[in-house]
């Protein structure tokens, strides 16, 4: 057996028998996958949990409207509605979380509600609370479009539609309107007027108003799941680990004279960094791919490219070994290697997208990124998994990895022998 | 099968060996004495080929330099720390160690049973260093410098911080070394280890070689007069002599002797004498 594989192999042993540096390179990035997976799944699947909103409807003479109002936000898989008799009663429940708004319905809606908004009193409030701060938007959103159904809806009914008319006429009849209010007030009446003559049972010729949607199906440039987004991430955090840990063994024997006593051997330094890198790739290599295993059978990551996946898996486990190796030879004592090469990696994540997904980063971290092996990293690892990268994309992935981990090694080998000599003389 | 001539090495404006000039001959064991700061382990880092001389040469069994790898596959080193990985076993470790030499694996299963019979680890040898002893990792530490049968043997202070036990294993097992033909180098502060089993004591101090010799020699070179004490009832009387013998039987001759002490120099009167009393690490 050569010597660079004997001292792979003998890594590799002691890495099994390091159980706390199991914990750095397989159990901490799984349940970082596992983890920040559940936290982005409803996200990532579009399934969320509906709005809690406490919903409070005056007393009225004419409750009709404010009903169907309240009916129309009911009917909303988006919203929670929950009524209650007051304003006072919400608070409370503000306060706490657990709902996100209140919507006061008042007794002058029904007016207000045919006049079109055109009187003062009666619009509903929506108040929020002091946890809402995402959600407010989408609030403001959901009530909207219960308002405007309503308002739809109403159209279709001659009686309802024939007292709005009504109600507008007499409002633009009032003294205390503007001239000019008064002319839109009667060319809003008109045109309901014309609408009533449209009304086809309860939707209305012409109103038709809405939104299509259509989405990219999954896997076509999209994750499938959230944990097609945290697994990539956890299997750099899993390399990541592995060229910490293995950084830190270089230091460990140094520290303890095995480095030197493998010196005394009839072997080239070459080979004893070479030994250390092959195993620090090939258990890289392995953990990414139990990974990507654990990954498809029980959290339904489905790489859309094998070939690339691999291939990416193993320019990765190559990048970072070459990276470790540079890691593990700077510093002055004996012990600041590892500490360096832990402060490098975590720095390198934190921008790299190793916490946060790339898509989900700001601009100006994003153009950080770029100087992130970690993100070119995971980029190729997406582009496996996921991403729908452009020849011409992974290839810039890949051939950046490739030339981190060449520099990685050619110079961790020349700092090494330096090193080493310097430590002797 | 070692020689070193002539060596001078620096770090910066400290000289850490003026011109150190020693030899081992196949089957001698030579150990090297010296205080705290006197030369030992920059002789032993120069002979290992770890340092490079600023000048002078070494040159192992006739054939190179030990900086050279093909030279290097000669030499079995014992470090002076315990450089052996804690969380293998002794037999994983002397397998890593011996594949280091590319040692076919019939002859490195021999040597690692053999090994682990000399040094008494044998019914240990699965277990995981950490959980040893010291004497034992130091044993273990010997074995692995021996795994690929070199010719040339260096030992750094193999036996510090062991129980007198494994003192006593270790320092058989050297002696058969040097029965074995083995040149053997042994840096050591103990003077009665060197006295027992060296074949010729080198002095080092300030970088230089103050004495190389047999035990004997040396003592009788530098290790200034024996005394010889006679109690009487009239009192005591001393005499201090380089020939004890002719005192000796004038002594016994003498009526109403009660008692006759001599007190031969040894080793370390020797090293006192040619390195002084005064601490060197203060």
């Amino acid at each position: 057996m050569s010597p660079v594989l004997s001292i792979a192999l003998k890594d590799l042993r002691l890495m099994l028998r390091d159980r706390p540096g199991l914990l750095f390179t397989v159990l901490f990035p799984l349940l970082f996958g596992l983890f920040f997976g559940a936290i982005y799944a409803d996200s990532a699947t579009g399934e969320r949990r509906p709005l809690a909103v406490a919903l409070t409807v005056e007393a009225a003479e004419d409750p009709g409207w404010a009903e169907d109002f309240a009916r129309a936000l009911e009917s909303n898989p988006r919203l929670d509605v929950r009524r209650l008799p007051d304003s006072g009663a919400t608070d409370g429940a503000l306060r706490s979380g657990a709902v996100l708004a209140e919507l006061r319905v008042p007794a002058e809606f029904g007016e207000w509600f045919e006049a079109v908004g055109m009187r003062e009193r009666g619009a509903p409030v929506l108040r929020f609370g002091p946890g809402a701060l995402a959600e407010t938007e989408v609030l403001r959103g959901l009530v909207s479009g219960a308002l405007y159904e309503t308002l739809l809806r109403s159209f279709s009914e001659r009686d309802a539609t024939e007292r709005r008319h009504r109600a507008l006429l007499d409002l633009a009849d009032e003294a205390s309107t503007p001239a000019s209010e008064a002319l839109s007030l009667r060319g809003a009446a008109a045109a309901i007027q014309s609408l009533r003559g449209n009304a086809e049972g309860d939707r209305v010729a012409g109103l038709a108003i809405e939104v299509r949607e259509s989405s990219l199906e999954p896997g076509a440039g999209r994750p499938r799941n959230s944990f097609a987004i945290t697994f990539p991430q956890a299997i750099m955090w899993a390399v990541l680990g592995c060229a910490a840990t293995f950084a830190v063994s270089l230091v460990g024997e140094r520290a303890t004279g095995t480095l030197t006593r493998l010196r005394l051997m009839p072997i080239r330094s070459a080979q004893i960094l070479a030994g250390k890198g092959l195993a620090c790739a090939s258990v890289s290599f392995c953990v990414s791919l139990a990974f990507v295993g654990l990954g498809h059978v029980f959290f339904g990551v489905r790489p859309v490219s094998y070939p690339v996946l691999v291939l990416a898996l193993v320019v990765v486990s190559f990048a970072f070994a070459g990276l470790m190796m540079l890691l593990a030879v700077l510093g002055r004592s004996k012990t600041s290697p590892g500490q360096l090469a832990w402060g490098v990696i975590l720095i390198m994540a934190i921008t790299g997208g190793g916490m946060l997904p790339l898509f989900f980063m700001p601009d100006w971290l994003v153009a950080i990124s770029h100087f992130s092996p970690v993100k070119w990293g995971i980029f190729a690892i997406e582009a496996g998994i996921w991403r729908e990268a452009t020849p011409g994309d992974l290839m810039l992935s890949l051939g950046v990895l490739l030339t981190i981990g060449c520099g990685g090694f050619v110079a961790g080998a020349k700092a090494f022998v330096l090193s080493e000599r310097f430590a002797n003389d | 099968m070692l020689t070193i001539r002539d060596v001078h090495k620096s770090y910066g404006d400290v000289q850490a060996l003026r011109g150190v000039t020693l030899e081992c001959a196949r089957g001698e064991i030579l150990a090297l004495l010296g205080p705290n700061g006197a030369g030992k382990s920059t002789t032993v880092g120069v002979a290992t080929g770890l340092l490079a001389p600023d000048s002078g040469s070494v040159e192992l069994l006739g054939v190179g330099s030990p900086r050279l790898a093909r030279v290097r596959r000669h030499l079995g080193v014992a470090p002076q720390s315990i450089a052996v990985y804690e969380d293998l076993s002794a037999a994983e470790n002397l397998r890593f160690f011996g594949r280091m030499y590319r040692l076919p694996a019939s002859v490195l299963r021999d040597r690692e049973a053999m090994l682990l019979d000399r040094v008494g680890l044998t019914h240990r040898a699965g277990e995981p260093v950490q959980h040893y002893s010291g004497g034992m990792k130091r044993r273990l530490n010997l074995a692995i410098a021996l795994i690929h049968d070199p010719e040339v043997v260096l030992l750094d202070e193999p036996t510090a911080g062991v129980d007198p036990q494994s003192r006593n294993a270790i320092l058989e097992l050297v002696r058969e070394l040097g029965d074995e033909g083995k040149a053997v180098v042994y840096s050591t502060h103990y003077m009665e280890e060197a006295q027992r089993i060296s074949d010729r004591v080198a002095i080092l101090d300030h970088g230089r070689v103050m004495a190389t010799g047999a035990v004997d020699e040396l003592i009788s070179a530098h290790g200034g007069d024996t005394r010889v004490r006679r109690d009487s009832p009239a009192g005591t009387e001393t005499v201090q002599t380089k020939d004890p013998l002719p005192t000796l039987a004038g002594m016994l001759a003498e009526p109403e002797t009660l008692a006759i002490h001599v007190d031969r120099p040894d080793l370390e009167a020797v090293f006192l004498n040619l390195t002084g009393r005064s601490l060197r690490d203060t």
